[in-house]
């Protein structure tokens, strides 16, 4: 098909142009800074992450994996795994919690219950741990409150045995 | 980490369905193209942003999404055939005053459209159209018989003038 026959069969094309990739000042700043957040989120950087610390006392042994990092309105356990590690069975082991750390979240459920609430801390209270047994104590929390927030998970048990951690969760808006 | 995924994913999808649905759906939207384009945000959001309705998850989904739109715009530019891949090519209905009936159809656009843009055109016959043209972005482009003409009478005339 010679040029005028396809010319007269289709519209004319545009003429042909060197492509190149330019930019402008304001892409050349905003892009990167766009391209940032997705990479670190690639990166797990605003997720959900847990974390594990653990203690001793002289009777047991606790363990707690709580969330270090979730975002506004996740829900997240925090787990306390308690082990008697005595030869002898433990009565009563107390674990608290911290006030100010729990007032952070919302929707908090505790299980087993909540036997008091005092001004510093939440207190559950587990029965005749027999030796070698483990318990779990566990606490639902949604995020709230923006921000890091520390608090620390304290058990002890009748005979002044005791064991704390510090936690610390970033609750992201 | 995962709604970067969702995002592409989804950006994908829709990036490819709208290619496959063709032009129409870019332009003047009929009903059934409104519904469908309307819908399309209903069903994907679940899908995209889940049960997290944080800030944080609504700012990586629209970077990502920034991002995607940002490096498809430069492909398409840098890369002929990743614009036509992406953008599709103008398609001819009218050629010299002849519908291309087969262009019609697999456009889906009717007589009526052709004429609905060749009268915005000032135009009502269809021998006055030299092209019409379905343009990338859904639009109908008139070429007048008679512009392309006076074009050349006026060329040719100055020429003349030049000369």
């Amino acid at each position: 098909m010679s040029k005028e026959e396809h010319n007269n069969q289709h519209p004319p094309k545009p003429p042909e142009f060197i492509r190149k990739v330019k930019f402008n000042l304001v892409q050349l700043i905003g892009i990167p800074i766009f391209l940032i957040i997705p990479v670190l989120a690639l990166f797990g950087v605003f997720g959900e992450s847990a974390d594990k610390v653990s203690a001793s006392s002289a009777e047991f042994e606790m363990q707690v994996e709580y969330p270090n990092r979730f975002r506004y309105k996740q829900v997240n356990p925090v787990e306390v795994s308690l082990r008697n590690t005595s030869s002898q069975i433990i009565p009563a082991l107390t674990v608290s919690f911290d006030h100010f750390y729990i007032s952070k979240f919302s929707e908090t459920q505790f299980t087993p219950q909540v036997k008091e609430v005092t001004e510093n801390s939440y207190k559950v209270e587990l029965n005749y741990i027999q030796p070698g047994e483990t318990r779990r104590v566990s606490v639902s929390l949604q995020g709230e409150h923006y921000g890091r927030h520390n608090g620390s998970i304290t058990a002890e048990t009748e005979r002044g045995s005791r064991a704390d951690v510090n936690i610390s969760t970033i609750i992201f808006p | 980490m995962e709604t970067v995924i969702r995002v592409a994913i989804i950006y994908l999808i829709i990036v490819i369905g709208l290619r496959v649905l063709g032009k129409r759906e870019f332009s003047q939207l009929s009903p059934l193209e409104l519904v469908s384009l309307m819908l399309i945000p209903e069903i994907v959001s679940q899908a995209l942003m889940r049960e997290d309705f944080s800030i944080t998850n609504a700012m990586i989904g629209l970077m990502t999404l920034f991002i995607l739109v940002f490096i498809t715009s430069v492909l398409m530019q840098r890369f002929e055939k990743v614009e036509a891949a992406i953008a599709d090519t103008p398609s001819v209905l009218v050629r010299h005053g002849e519908f291309i009936e087969e262009t019609l159809n697999k456009e889906r656009v009717t007589p009526d459209e052709v004429f609905a843009e060749m009268h915005i055109s000032g135009l009502e016959r269809l021998e006055q159209v030299k092209w019409a043209i379905l343009e990338s972005d859904g639009k109908i482009s008139i070429v007048p018989e008679d512009l392309e003409e006076q074009y050349l009478t006026g060329k040719s005339k100055e020429k003349e003038l030049s000369a």
